[in-house]
C-alpha cells in the first residue's frame, strides 16, 4: 500500500487521473457505422435457427446410431430366434478396460475385455483380487502425465528479492506458433517463454528466427523446471554449465537476458534494469 | 414524435426476445460503448469486433440483469470483459514477470494539453497488456488486486504493467514534442 501511495503522490492522484480522462472522454460517442447493427441483427436472427438445426442434426444422428447399434447387436443371431437369456446376462457384466489390465498378471479365471463375456459375477469387487487391483493402480499411475507436479498457478516464487510471477497461459497457448509471429503478438516486453524446440539440433545455439516452436503449459512443468525462473538459480546454472545456460548483459537495451536449455525446453528471461533518471533539467 | 422507451421497458422487451427492443437498446448505447471499446483496442476494426461480441453477450445474458445498478454500467462491464477476452484470445504466450515497477513520473498534467483524439491514439498504440491495465486502473478505477483477478495475473504484474504503460506514454509524448520542436 505504501508503494502505491508513493507512486500516486509522485504522479498525480487517482482522482486527478480519472478526472482528467473522464473530462477528456466526456461525450465521446463515435459512430461505429450502420453495418455493425445489420451484421449483429443477422447473427441474432441466425442464433435460434442454428440451434434448431443443431438439435435436428443431433436427433437424426442419435436415431441413426441407435439403429446401427441394434443391427450390430443382432448380427449372428437369426431374426426368428430370440436372444438367449444366458448371453444377455454375460454382456451385462462390466469388463475391466484393457488399458487398466496388465496382461502378464491376468489370471485365467479373471475377465478380459474381449467379445467373450467374462465368467465372474458382476458383484465381485475388484478389491478382492489384490493382484488385479495393484495392476490397475499401477496403470493409472503410469497415465498421470507428471505425478507429483505442483500446479504452477498456485506458486509464487521469491528469490533474492526478485519476484517471479507465473501466469497461467490461455488455452490457445498450446497452439503451434513460430517465433517471429510470437514476437509480433506480444503485448509488452517478452519476459519469458518456455518452448519445446522441434527443429534445433542439440548443442546449437538458440536462434529466434525461422524456428518453429511449440508453446507448452507452464503447469505441465515440474518444480525443478519452474525454479530456474528465479534469477539466483539461473545465475547458478550459468556458472555451473555455460553450454546449457547463457547470461548476456545488454546495456543498450537496459536488460540482462538469461537463456537456458533443459532437455528440449528453452527458457528465455529478460531482466530489466532500473532506468537512470536524467531528466532533472 | 419519437417515443423514448425507459431502460426497464427495453430490458423487459429484450428478455422477451423482442427484436425492436434489441434494436432500440443497441441504438441507445452503441456509440458510448464503442468509445469504451476503442480505448481497449488498437484500432477501429478490433473495437467493432469487441462491440459486436459484447452486444451478443448483452442480449444473451439480459435475463441475468437484476436491475440493481444502471443498465449502462452493466453493459459497460460486459464490454470491458469482452475486451479483456479479446486480448486474452490473442495472447498466445505466457509471461513470467520478474520486473519491479519503476516510477517514471508521468503526471496527469502531461496529458492535459493533448486533445481527446491524441490521447486515444496514444492509448491505442500501447501494447494490449499495458493498455488493458491502464484503462482498468486509471479509468475504471479497479485496484491492482481486482485487475489481477480479472486478468489472472498477480497484483505485482498489474503494477508493473501500469508503470510501463506510463513510461511508454511519456516516451511517446516526449518524442512527439521533439518532432514538433524540429
Amino acid at each position: 500500500m505504501a508503494r502505491i501511495n508513493k507512486w500516486v503522490n509522485k504522479t498525480g492522484t487517482m482522482d486527478e487521473w480519472k478526472g482528467l480522462l473522464t473530462e477528456k472522454f466526456e461525450g465521446f460517442e463515435p459512430d461505429p457505422g450502420k453495418d455493425l447493427w445489420m451484421s449483429l441483427e443477422e447473427r441474432l436472427d441466425s442464433g435460434p435457427k442454428k440451434k434448431r438445426a443443431f438439435w435436428l442434426w443431433s436427433a437424426g444422428l442419435a436415431v441413426a446410431a441407435a439403429i446401427a447399434l441394434l443391427l450390430m447387436w443382432r448380427i449372428g443371431v437369426p431374426a426368428s430366434q430370440p436372444v438367449p437369456k444366458e448371453r444377455l446376462t454375460k454382456r451385462e457384466v462390466p469388463a475391466v478396460p484393457p488399458r487398466m489390465v496388465n496382461p502378464g498378471t491376468v489370471s485365467p479365471t479373471l475377465p478380459t475385455a474381449t467379445n467373450e463375456a467374462p465368467e465372474i459375477p458382476s458383484s465381485t469387487p475388484l478389491k478382492e483380487h489384490p493382484s488385479e487391483l495393484a495392476s490397475v493402480q499401477e496403470n493409472l499411475a503410469a497415465q498421470d502425465p507428471l505425478p507429483g507436479t505442483i500446479p504452477v498457478r498456485q506458486m509464487e516464487i521469491q528469490a533474492s528479492g526478485v519476484e517471479a510471477v507465473l501466469v497461467p497461459p490461455a488455452p490457445e497457448s498450446l497452439a503451434e506458433v513460430s517465433a517471429p509471429s510470437l514476437e509480433g503478438t506480444v503485448p509488452g516486453p517478452l519476459e519469458a517463454v518456455a518452448m519445446v524446440d522441434e527443429t534445433r539440433e542439440p548443442g546449437v545455439e538458440q536462434v529466434f528466427e525461422n524456428r518453429k516452436a511449440r508453446q507448452i503449459r507452464l503447469e505441465d512443468l515440474n518444480l525443478e523446471d519452474v525454479l530456474v525462473f528465479t534469477a539466483k538459480e539461473l545465475d547458478k546454472r550459468v556458472s555451473d554449465n555455460p553450454i546449457q545456460a547463457k547470461k548476456e548483459h545488454q546495456p543498450d537495451q537496459g536488460r540482462t537476458t538469461f537463456s537456458l536449455r533443459i532437455g528440449s525446453l528453452s527458457i528465455v528471461k529478460k531482466k530489466y534494469e532500473k532506468p537512470v533518471k536524467n531528466d532533472k533539467t | 414524435m419519437k417515443h423514448e422507451y425507459l431502460d426497464g421497458d427495453l430490458v423487459e422487451g429484450c428478455q422477451a426476445g423482442n427484436a425492436a427492443a434489441q434494436q432500440a437498446l443497441y441504438h441507445r448505447y452503441h456509440r458510448k460503448m464503442y468509445g469504451v471499446c476503442l480505448r481497449y483496442t488498437s484500432d477501429r476494426d478490433d473495437a467493432q469486433d469487441v462491440l459486436q461480441e459484447g452486444f451478443i453477450k448483452v442480449f444473451s445474458k439480459i435475463g441475468n440483469f437484476a436491475g440493481r445498478g444502471s443498465l449502462e454500467g452493466w453493459i459497460r462491464r460486459i464490454m470491458v470483459h469482452q475486451a479483456i477476452e479479446h486480448y486474452r484470445k490473442r495472447s498466445r504466450y505466457f509471461m513470467v514477470d520478474i520486473d519491479e515497477a519503476y516510477d517514471v513520473g508521468l503526471a496527469p498534467s502531461t496529458l492535459e494539453a493533448l486533445s481527446r483524439e491524441e490521447i486515444l491514439a496514444l492509448v491505442q498504440s500501447l501494447p494490449p497488456g499495458y493498455r488493458t491495465v491502464f484503462n482498468l486502473y486509471v479509468v475504471e478505477g479497479y485496484s491492482h488486486e481486482e485487475i489481477g483477478e480479472l486478468l489472472n495475473i498477480a497484483a505485482g504484474t498489474s503494477k508493473s504493467q501500469l508503470s510501463r504503460a506510463k513510461s511508454l506514454l511519456r516516451e511517446m509524448i516526449d518524442s512527439r514534442k521533439q518532432r514538433e520542436a524540429v
